[in-house]
């Protein structure tokens, strides 16, 4: 009933009226400190001397802290190898040193000036290039190998080799990272933050300050934005409030600036591709080898699996009989980067949608034609390069059918018609797909729990692991709970995710909080419905609840759900990785001023298959906000550093995400009708992070512009499609032509 | 009127009248408003006035006076660089004083049925500009809202979760005929009467050693600064903010001009057969792009993209030529358009060309105790004369409020396909606007043809050296300076040229 429906999400009235509560809109309380964080001047280096006795004299100070005061200074997700507080050595620039306890923030940029940190230089890596020379990676993946990529290769009509380089990405989630730590008695402590991971959160303060995790009560209401950067990330702050917190038993706070906030946090991480395919006459791939490299920075982090991630989804959704794909993980002095929307995906992706575009210049082709006749076909040519089927496949009618609604045959005839009048802008068009493979390839973590309480009043709470940060899990949750009773989701109210409720939680990551925490929910609900069926179906919901209280019959419900079917094997690297897979297709057409190198979206279509959206509006807000997030991903938004590795675009000013009117003028999005998903709750499909994939087609569309002026030359575009770089490339191909 | 002396600011917050005294004069609204009122619902992000979730909207006495409204009329400003002391006799409303007695705001309900909050982040700050936006509208008799309003109103909000196109798609189905303005729903008499008793007297606050001045006429002000010289003026304080709250500047004595009403004037001036705008130096930019459109209407363009909507309007051109960016927006206008500075001390007044105002980086060909007061613009010779013609670009990473790579205006007479006059500035390719002469000289006579601007093309590779910076390389700028003038000449490119398009 409330399935399907597109109501509001569960916060929007409090967030219209400004009355949500973000974790710095927390009211101070009484003995409250804040907490200040000072970085390294060095990229790498080793701590010598701190002199802080003039900071400590600062009547507003209370306290200053450095690594040695916690009970564990190492943290990580996978390897715990990152110390919270760099103690002695640096590894990055901007890396936290030292922690400054004061009543007042106002007083911190005064006190960090009295402090003196001498750090002694050690030479530094910072480019995937050195990495790879001095061989210094943070991890190797076992590679995935189909068929005889070395034979088919020699015996490919045609071979093109490149490499290919994409940039990092700043989330910009606008909430920064933020923790309040309140000490409680016995020594317990409880946490409010603005985390993806509430139980990771609980665990790295437990074992960062030497508790148990039972001492621990970790608490998310929402997250102003996540996006990957607040899923391992979010932990150390939270383990900083804690500390100040547990050391001077007072309630700390610690939110950074926006500033500081994009200097100390990973981000999107950057990669380098060395590859080459080989094809036929029709464009159809017969072997492609791909080495892939991505710099992790300074610490392991999630780099390991984002790689693997990468891995999965070089293929996108083209078939490739024999393939070659290996990969690594680099060590850099850079900030450690971690999880963003895609994880990895969108990366390798980006390599094979640029191949397509190489080839089909190359064989003087549209690259629809090419892409669709690699597409992953329904009963052959369907096995990716890590051995599982693609069952379900919508990715052939996705191409076909968004061919024909975007009228991409009459506008690139139009399109092309305008490229031949001069008017110092040129055009281009393009078509790319996703098919995101929906499960966390660490197969642990696809499991959730749920607890749901009906109250003798009939109203519902419902709490999960998943972290509402404007994705609309929350409402998702309410409306699968509303329909298993029947009930209107005014009932149903969805409960701050708390450790107390749900223990040993995964992230709210892998676009999967809906399908893992959906299904414990529906759960949960059913078997408390089984219970009231049994009192008799005519009584209303209100009495049929007030009657089951007064038989003794429990109102509540705890289910645990684990996504079944996983086998992938790491070390042979074959099997199912994925629960199943979200696909979709975009067209977009760019314009290019040739004057400036500056680049516009002027029109986007998007087709995707979403099984039986469990709230199409939501769905389709997560839809607009990942391309667009993406979109600015391969257009304007380039990190910049300076030699000594400062990040020079450390703020709006300077790094610039997609405004509003870089919102395309005409914007079409469209679900198809299947409802064959059954192996996920409601026959629904996971929706944040696969159409960030989509975004690839404005960094296509770009290259084929370019590529007007320069007929059947391959256009060595690199991402960001900076105006920059477009200028450059004009200038720098007009010359060798 | 016996002159006392006011020992704080007056200022309404969502109808409640506040008197800031003492230290907290010197926060931003942002802080005060979420740190000591407990209005939380005004987010900070990047606390430099670029991402908009800190709007709120004020009404300013002194404006509307000058305007000779007998209402306040409610703007959209970045409250994390506004401060308190830029404040005094305004009206601010924040998005808990937008609903009406408990009644969501139509821009709300919007918001809600449509999706267009997502984490809720950048949504108070969203519907703080949608609402002036409205207010703004319906002032002017409009009776919708077209994709061009919205693209000028909420330039300076930034959304990460929608994508905008859900904020854009509530705020399009507003039905703005069928909602109050702030400017009724606040209108308040005692409020008025309020501030026009204080409008006149001196605001004089000290604390610790900080010191704020807020003279109402301008010989009071030039006393100040000739006695204080090192006393900091403030306009709008767009770029002060940044500085004050990256920790980057922390001013000692503050002098402000905002209660000196006459400051407020654009004045029509006739001085021989010349006209002449003369532009007081708390004209905000908003209120320039709007009087002065009709005759400069590519400057008008240019000030369309110069800054979000909440900057322009506490921004002014005296503080964007004080400021002395080698970027500039306006700089290179005012350049060619030799635009006259006024200068007053208590020595006396002076103006002086703009060309001439600028010595180096962040230096002011200014003395220690004078004062801008204001613009002299010489309009056109008539509005519509195709002879004297302007060419404005401003080229960033991203087209709308984005500090500039390079800018560049031109101005040119023609007579017969030949250049007469020929004057052309350049901003981002040296520590100062700079004035190209060599070229100026190289046009005059020359004809309107490709090898013409071909050549004075490459003329820049010498005569300019820009540096390589977060913005973009130094070959960037210098290939784009080029392009920018072959663009206004309509010559193709190197890469166009020859062969052109492929099918």
């Amino acid at each position: 009933m409330s399935v399907g429906e597109n109501i509001p999400h569960d916060s929007a009235v409090s967030h219209a009226t400004g009355k949500s509560v973000f974790i710095d809109d927390r009211p101070e309380v009484h003995g409250e400190v804040f907490v200040g964080i000072v970085t390294s001047s060095v990229a790498h280096g080793k701590i010598k001397k701190i002199d802080m006795k003039e900071a400590l004299h600062h009547p507003d100070v209370l306290g200053i802290f450095r690594g040695r005061d916690f009970h564990k200074n190492t943290w990580g997700t996978i390897v715990e190898e990152q110390p919270l507080l760099a103690d002695p050595i640096v590894s990055y620039m901007d890396e936290p040193i030292l922690l400054i306890a004061v009543n007042d923030r106002k007083s911190l940029s005064t006190v960090r000036k009295l402090i003196k940190i001498d750090i002694e230089e050690i030479p530094s890596i910072f480019t995937i290039d050195e990495a790879v020379a001095a061989q210094k990676f943070i991890h190797a993946a076992n590679p995935f190998v189909q068929g005889n990529v070395e034979e088919n290769l020699k015996r490919s009509p045609h071979r093109l080799k490149g490499v290919f380089e994409c940039g990092g990405q700043e989330h910009f989630y606008l909430e920064n990272q933020a923790s309040v730590a309140y000490p409680l008695e016995n020594g317990q402590l409880e946490i409010h933050s603005s985390s993806q991971h509430p139980t990771e959160t609980q665990h790295l303060v437990a074992h960062a300050l030497g508790l148990r995790y039972c001492d621990v009560v970790s608490i998310v209401k929402r997250l102003g934005g996540g996006f990957g950067g607040k899923e391992s990330q979010a932990a150390p702050f939270a383990a900083y409030a804690a500390l100040v917190a547990s050391k001077l038993r007072r309630p700390a706070r610690c939110v950074l600036s926006k500033d500081e906030d994009m200097k100390i946090t990973g981000k999107r991480h950057p990669f380098k591709i060395h590859y080459e395919i080989g094809f036929d006459d029709a464009g159809l791939l017969i072997a492609l080898r791909v080495q892939l490299y991505s710099d992790g920075g300074a610490y392991t982090d999630l780099s390991p699996s984002i790689l693997e991630r990468a891995m999965f989804h070089l293929d996108g959704a083209y078939y490739i009989p024999n393939i070659e794909i290996k990969a690594a993980a680099c060590r850099t002095n850079n900030h450690s980067n971690t999880a963003f929307r895609g994880f990895g995906a969108p990366q390798g992706n980006m390599v094979i949608e640029s191949i397509m575009e190489d080839i089909a210049v190359y064989l003087k082709k549209d690259s629809f034609s090419v892409r669709r006749a690699n597409c992953y076909g329904i009963k052959e040519r369907n096995v990716t390069p890590y051995g599982q089927w693609v069952e379900n496949n919508q990715l052939p009618f996705l191409f076909d059918e968004l061919y024909k609604i975007s009228a991409y045959e009459k506008r690139s005839q139009e399109i092309k018609d305008f490229n031949l009048e001069y008017s110092g802008k040129v055009r281009g068009i393009s078509m790319t797909a996703t098919k995101f493979g929906i499960a966390f390839t660490a197969r642990f973590l696809n499991q959730a729990n749920a607890l749901v309480n009906v109250h003798a009043d009939g109203t519902v709470q419902v709490s999960t692991g998943a972290t509402e940060m404007g994705q609309g899990v929350n409402t998702k949750l309410a409306q699968i709970v509303a329909d298993t009773f029947g009930i209107s989701t005014e009932l149903v109210r969805v409960m701050p995710t708390s450790t107390e409720k749900n223990h040993n939680t995964s992230p709210t990551a892998a676009s999967s909080g809906a399908d893992l925490n959906g299904a414990a929910v529906l759960e949960a609900a059913t078997k408390i419905k089984q219970r009231l069926l049994s009192l008799g179906t005519t009584l209303s919901w209100t009495d049929v609840v007030k009657k089951a209280y007064f038989e003794r019959i429990s109102l509540g419900e705890y289910a645990h759900f684990k996504t079944p079917g996983l086998d992938f094997d790491k070390e042979i690297g074959k099997g199912r990785a994925f629960n199943y897979f979200t696909m979709g297709t975009a067209v977009t057409e760019v314009e290019i001023d040739e004057y400036t190198g500056q680049s516009k979206v002027l029109r986007v279509d998007i087709l995707m298959d979403l099984g039986r959206s469990i709230n199409p509006g939501i769905d389709r807000g997560q839809v607009i906000g990942a391309f667009a997030q993406a979109m600015g991903w391969v257009t304007t938004e380039k990190l910049v550093y300076d030699k000594a590795r400062h990040l020079l675009s450390h703020s709006p000013t300077t790094y610039k995400i997609p405004s509003l009117q870089d919102t395309p003028p005409i914007l079409n999005v469209s679900f198809i009708e299947n409802h064959t998903n059954t192996v996920n709750v409601h026959a629904s499909k996971a929706v944040g992070e696969p159409p960030f994939v989509l975004g690839l087609s404005v960094w296509t569309a770009i290259k084929r512009a370019i590529g007007v002026r320069f007929a059947g030359k391959v256009i060595p575009l690199q991402s960001p499609a900076t105006g920059e770089q477009i200028l450059g490339l004009f200038k720098k191909m007009s010359k060798e032509t | 009127m016996a002159q006392t002396t006011r020992h704080y600011l007056l200022m309404y917050i969502n109808g409640e009248r506040v008197e800031v005294r003492g230290e907290e004069i010197f926060l931003d609204l942002a802080t005060f408003l979420r740190r000591r009122r407990g209005l939380t619902g005004t987010k900070v992000v990047c606390a430099e006035g670029d991402c908009g979730a800190c709007t709120v909207l004020i009404g300013r006495y002194q404006e509307s006076q000058n305007l000779g409204l007998s209402y306040l009329h409610f703007e959209a400003i970045n409250s994390c660089i506004a401060f308190l002391h830029a404040l005094d006799l305004s009206h601010v409303i924040t998005i808990e004083g937008i609903p009406d007695n408990g009644r969501l705001h139509a821009v709300q309900e919007s918001f809600i049925k449509n999706h267009a909050a997502q984490c809720g982040y950048c949504t108070p700050g969203f519907i703080c500009s949608i609402v002036g936006m409205v207010d703004a509208l319906k002032g002017e008799g409009h009776r919708s809202i077209s994709m061009k309003n919205m693209q000028s109103y909420l330039s300076g909000n930034l959304c990460r979760c929608t994508g905008h196109a859900p904020i854009l798609h509530a705020a399009s189905e507003l039905n703005i005929s069928k909602i109050a303005r702030l400017s009724e729903r606040y209108h308040d008499a005692h409020i008025l009467n309020d501030f026009a008793a204080n409008a006149p007297i001196p605001v004089d606050i000290e604390f610790g050693d900080q010191h704020l001045y807020l003279p109402v006429d301008l010989n009071e002000a030039l006393k100040l600064k000739a006695e204080f010289p090192d006393i900091k003026m403030i306009a709008g304080a767009t770029d002060l903010g940044v500085l004050i709250n990256k920790d980057r500047y922390v001013p000692k004595a503050l002098l402000s001009l905002q209660n000196v009403l006459e400051q407020y004037k654009v004045q029509d001036r006739h001085e021989d057969r010349n006209e002449f705008f003369e532009i007081g130096t708390r004209v905000t930019i908003n209120r320039v792009e709007k009087i002065i459109g009709q005759a400069f209407p590519e400057f008008s363009k240019l000030l369309h993209f110069f800054a979000s909507h909440q900057i322009k309007n506490m921004a002014t051109l005296g503080g964007n030529l004080a400021n002395a960016s080698p970027v500039g927006d306006t700089i290179p206008f005012l350049m060619v358009a030799e635009a006259e500075i006024e200068l007053a001390s208590v020595r006396g007044r002076r103006s002086m060309n703009v060309n001439e105002f600028f010595l180096d980086y962040k230096k002011l060909n200014l003395a220690p105790d004078e004062i801008i007061t204001g613009i002299k613009l010489a309009k056109p010779t008539k509005p519509t004369d195709s002879k004297d013609q302007f060419r404005l670009y401003k080229v960033s990473g991203r087209k709308d409020l984005d500090i500039a790579t390079v800018t560049m205006a031109a101005r040119f007479t023609i007579k017969d396909g030949i250049f007469e006059k020929f004057s052309l500035a350049l901003g981002g390719v040296a520590p100062t606007v700079v004035r190209q002469r060599a070229i100026e000289s190289f046009m005059q006579k020359k004809p309107w043809r490709p090898d013409t601007f071909i050549q004075a093309s490459e003329m820049l590779a010498t005569s300019i050296q820009p540096i390589s910076d977060v913005r973009g390389s130094a070959e960037y700028r210098l290939l784009l300076c080029q392009n920018l003038l072959l663009k206004m000449g309509d010559v193709r490119p190197k890469w166009a040229r020859h062969g052109g398009a492929v099918p």
